[in-house]
């Protein structure tokens, strides 16, 4: 539910441009303390979404709140205690390191410079390079680097990990999850690498098409959906076995000669045996599922591609 | 601040490299000198003319490529997110980017300079090419200027890369505002061309200031509002900008009305007067506020009527010209191109209105007469006399007078005949070879007349004796002569004397000439009739210069007195007015500080004497620029201009 109170708040935000609508009437909110995890295929409106909640882009509709301001009218206040990576580092391409460091430390209200220059240091960051020559991902580490130095109470990162290799990407979250989770610092986190981010965020949001279409905490997500095997009777067509499965919520399936296997978001004792009764069949097998086997599930479109 | 100036040094530091490129130009005229073939050029003069074309080439280069990309490479490139994703303000982001980029520009010229100034045998007298191209200026006018152009050039380029990138569709919004604010600044400006370069002058640096302040706000709108949305930006920014252009020419327009509002009563000096024969009377001043734009008017000084005739022309020397009749009134407007066309007023109707006639010239305004009656005018174009009917724009006849004669100047000696004095050119010097035509406009027929010997000067009005006679100006040994020439022959009939100026003679009533002799002690005025035989002398006092005014009674002839002296550190003249008595000799020094508008202006419309005690006769000047009319029976003088409150 959102309040006002909470440090991070979209609320009834919709984005266009041109005619096209790229966030449709999107809610959610982020308790204090709290990693969320926004997710969505390329083009579902995520970007869009933090760009308007970080006051850079203005809302068609709806409106943002961070620590309880409104993030495009107080942008200036509100990103003294506010962090911001964003998908592709934005870092003047002829500043170093050390030049950044500078300029940060001389505007931001907190900075915290031992910090800045150990984990340049850690992460094996050039300080005399200028930003335009470090790697995709030195680039990154810089910025997260400059962001985490802030101390900021809410984080925003979208796709922190894009472009890093495996390790690096594990080794970036787990460092962030144990430090904020030290601070108690807001995280708001958009991200492809959903291995990663799905022993760290406490709650998910799925967008799909500019539309928040599941926003819940990751353990009820989880809990929630499941993988249904079996092998259908003979005389069992698919089209009743598609019947069968509609009211267990389904959200993906697939048929291989008598193999059925499908993802569903309502499972129940009772659920089970009404569709074991519609199909036919005595035995089944319920699997649990990672984060990204319930994304993949919910985002594929009917043909399996692109949306 | 603190934010500010941190931006500020960033922005700098993340572009530092463009001052190593620019030290590295800055050798290049040091090594020119070392170059063949530089001539006999002291190394100096190559090494500064170098640094002008390096500078004049980069300068401008950085500015446009630092104007395009520092925001709006940024935002194309998604770069822009940095900057709002810090504590900054967006007019802080703006104004810190656009100081740090000016700074930038100005250190590369400076740094470019720098070698070139320090090697110089004289430093402090540096810049001395640019001084060659405009000696008037003060020494720092050409780095200014290149620094205020850099300015510009960078806030136009901001502007030009955001629009060219946001690519939207308010790119036709753009060009209807552009449009509109040409059309208008044109509009505005467009009476003072050529007339008053002070208030064009003036209009095109409020356009700039407007433009400039414009670039600036509009760049702060469109980084504050459209953030890291290029279109939003564009259009804020577009917004913002067109209205303050909008504003900053509707502004424009609206001085210029008011400066072309002026009324008589607004002058505060006038800086010429015509006088015709009867009440009206054209004057032009200044005003107020107005700076070079001198409007004016046609006054009838009887009744208080008045019209403007500088409504629409602009050119300065488009004096009002009477008809020697005094009731018609004429003027040349600024038509199209550089044609000009004849205004007239009937001075004799109920209503006097200006009218236009169908009559067109490309000549200047001293190039055409009228005939006696207003109804003829005729023009010189190139090498052909125009004899225009006003009334109907009418061509009455048209004669080419072949070279190597130059016409110069006309005369209607009746209605129908006109009198054509033409030069020959390149023995204008010696006065030699000008002669008179003759356009009978009846038979149509070009009569060419004697070669008057020594005639010469541009400014030469020739007065029309008895017989047509000519009272005539020629070139003496050591000063010019005034003599009386028969027009059959040319030949001098009498010479009267000395001359400087046609305002020391004059042609008074029942046919005598006076004209100024310089004394040992005093100035003389002698009297002569229309043979040339000398009638009378009178002492007429000492003055620097003696200019002859009207017979405001006649018999008594108006003297100007003319004194310079030093005041207030710049010179300065001294007027005074006396009346001589033509029979008596008896001189009177009736007003100081004044001086007799004809000694000054107003001869162009009379070629004879003037009727005493005529308006033209009684009007005077002052020193302030108030011009007076004064009643010789009671003495009293009425302030005309300024209009007395």
């Amino acid at each position: 539910m959102n309040t006002d109170a909470d440090p991070l708040v979209v609320d009834h935000l919709t984005v266009r441009y041109g005619k096209t609508t790229a966030v449709d009437d999107v809610s959610f909110s982020v308790v204090k303390g709290e990693v969320y995890a926004l997710l969505g295929r390329n083009g579902a409106g995520k970007s869009s979404t933090i760009q308007c909640l970080v006051g850079q882009r203005r809302a068609a509709a709806g409106v943002c709140r961070l620590l309880g301001q409104d993030s495009w009218k107080r942008r200036r206040r509100i990103m003294e205690k506010v962090g911001v990576v964003p998908e592709t580092p934005d870092i003047p391409p002829g500043a170093t390191a050390v030049e950044l460091g500078r300029f940060l430390g001389r505007i931001r209200p907190v900075w915290n410079a031992d910090e800045y220059a150990q984990r340049l240091e850690r992460v094996r960051v050039p300080c005399r390079l200028p930003a335009g020559r470090l790697s995709k991902g030195q680039r990154r580490q810089l910025a997260l680097a400059a962001v985490l130095a802030a101390e900021p109470e809410v984080l925003v990162l979208d796709d922190p990990t894009l472009g890093l290799d495996a390790v690096v990407r594990r080794t970036l979250l787990e460092e962030l999850v144990g430090e904020l989770a030290d601070r108690g610092t807001t995280v708001l986190v958009t991200t492809h690498d959903l291995t990663g981010i799905e022993g760290i965020a406490d709650k998910v949001g799925i967008m799909q098409h500019g539309r928040l279409v599941y926003d819940e905490t990751m353990d009820g997500l989880k809990a929630r959906f499941r993988r249904l095997r079996c092998v259908r009777h003979e005389g069992t067509s698919v089209e009743a076995v598609r019947a069968a499965l509609e009211p267990l919520d389904v959200a993906a399936s697939r048929f291989v000669g008598a193999a059925v296997d499908a993802v569903v978001g309502r499972l129940n004792q009772g659920a089970v045996a009404a569709f074991k009764a519609a199909v036919g069949v005595d035995d089944i097998e319920v699997e649990p599922l990672s984060l990204e086997e319930i994304f993949v599930a919910l985002c594929r479109d009917e043909n399996g591609g692109d949306q | 601040m603190k934010a500010f100036l941190a931006l500020v040094a960033f922005e700098i530091g993340e572009r530092k490299a463009l001052l190593a490129a620019a030290a590295i130009a800055s050798l290049l005229p040091l090594l020119a000198p070392l170059l063949p073939s530089t001539g006999s050029n002291p190394p100096e003069v190559i090494r500064e003319a170098v640094m002008w074309v390096v500078l004049g080439g980069l300068a401008p280069l950085f500015a446009l490529l630092l104007g395009i990309g520092f925001i709006g490479r940024d935002l194309s490139e998604g770069r822009m997110g940095f900057y709002y994703a810090q504590p900054l303000s967006g007019p802080t982001i703006w104004f810190s980017k656009i100081t740090a980029v000016l700074v930038l520009v100005w250190a590369v010229e400076l740094i470019i300079m720098l070698p070139t100034v320090v090697l110089s045998p004289d430093p402090l007298q540096f810049f001395y090419l640019a001084n060659i191209l405009d000696p008037y200026f003060p020494k720092w006018v050409t780095p200014t200027l290149l620094w205020v152009l850099s300015f510009a050039v960078l806030l136009l380029a901001h502007a030009i890369g955001i629009v060219w990138r946001a690519r939207s569709s308010w790119l036709a919004l753009d060009f209807l505002a552009l449009l509109f604010v040409i059309s208008v600044g044109w509009l505005s400006l467009r009476p003072f061309v050529w007339m008053a370069w002070t208030v064009v002058t003036i209009g095109i640096g409020w356009l700039a200031v407007g433009l400039i302040a414009g670039l600036i706000v509009a760049g702060a709108v469109q980084v504050s509002l459209g953030r890291v949305d290029l279109r939003r930006g564009h259009r804020t920014m577009s917004m913002t900008l067109w209205s303050m252009m909008s504003l900053t020419v509707v502004t424009l327009a609206a001085w210029s009305l008011w400066i072309r509002s002026v009324e008589p009563r607004d002058l505060d000096g006038i800086t010429n007067v015509s006088v015709g024969s009867g009440e009206w009377i054209a004057v032009s001043g200044q005003s107020w506020g107005r700076y070079d734009y001198h409007p004016q008017f046609l006054v009838n000084i009887g009744d208080g009527r008045w019209f403007p005739t500088s409504g629409v022309y602009s050119w300065y020397g488009s004096y009002v010209r009477f008809s020697p009749d005094g009731q018609r009134a004429f003027w040349l407007v600024d038509d199209s191109g550089d044609e000009r066309r004849l205004w007239f007023a009937d001075l004799t109707a109920s209503e006097v209105v200006p009218r236009p006639t169908e009559i067109v010239t490309v000549n200047d305004s001293n190039a055409y007469r009228v005939s006696s009656d207003g109804r003829r005018a005729a023009f010189v174009d190139d090498q052909t006399i125009k004899v225009f009917d006003v009334d109907h724009g009418a061509l009455i006849m048209a004669t080419r007078i072949e070279e190597p004669h130059l016409p110069f100047q006309l005369r209607f000696v009746t209605d129908d005949e006109l009198s054509v004095l033409a030069l020959m050119p390149w023995k204008r010097e010696q006065g030699k070879g000008n002669r008179i035509f003759t356009l009978d406009l009846n038979a149509r027929t070009l009569v060419e007349g004697p070669v008057i010997e020594g005639t010469w000067s541009w400014w030469n009005e020739r007065w029309t004796l008895r017989d047509d006679r000519k009272l005539e100006r020629i070139d003496g040994e050591e000063r010019d002569r005034l003599v009386i020439v028969d027009p059959g022959s040319g030949e001098q009939i009498a010479d009267l004397g000395e001359m400087r100026s046609w305002f020391e003679s004059r042609i008074v009533y029942k046919e005598r000439i006076t004209l100024f002799h310089k004394g040992n002690n005093q100035a003389v005025l002698r009297l002569f009739d229309f043979d040339g035989h000398l009638l009378n002398e009178f002492p007429v006092g000492q003055s620097d210069r003696m200019y002859t005014g009207g017979e405001p009674r006649s018999g008594l002839l108006a003297i100007g007195h003319y004194n310079w002296y030093l005041g207030e550190g710049r010179g300065a003249v001294d007027y005074l007015t006396s009346v001589v008595d033509l029979d008596t000799g008896e001189v009177v020094r009736i007003f100081t500080k004044m001086a007799p508008v004809l000694g000054r202006w107003g001869t162009s419309s009379n070629t004879g004497a003037w009727t005493p005690g005529s308006v033209a006769t009684r009007l005077l000047h002052g020193e302030d620029g108030e011009l007076h009319l004064w009643d010789p029976e009671t003495n009293d003088l009425k302030q005309l201009i300024p209009v007395p409150d």
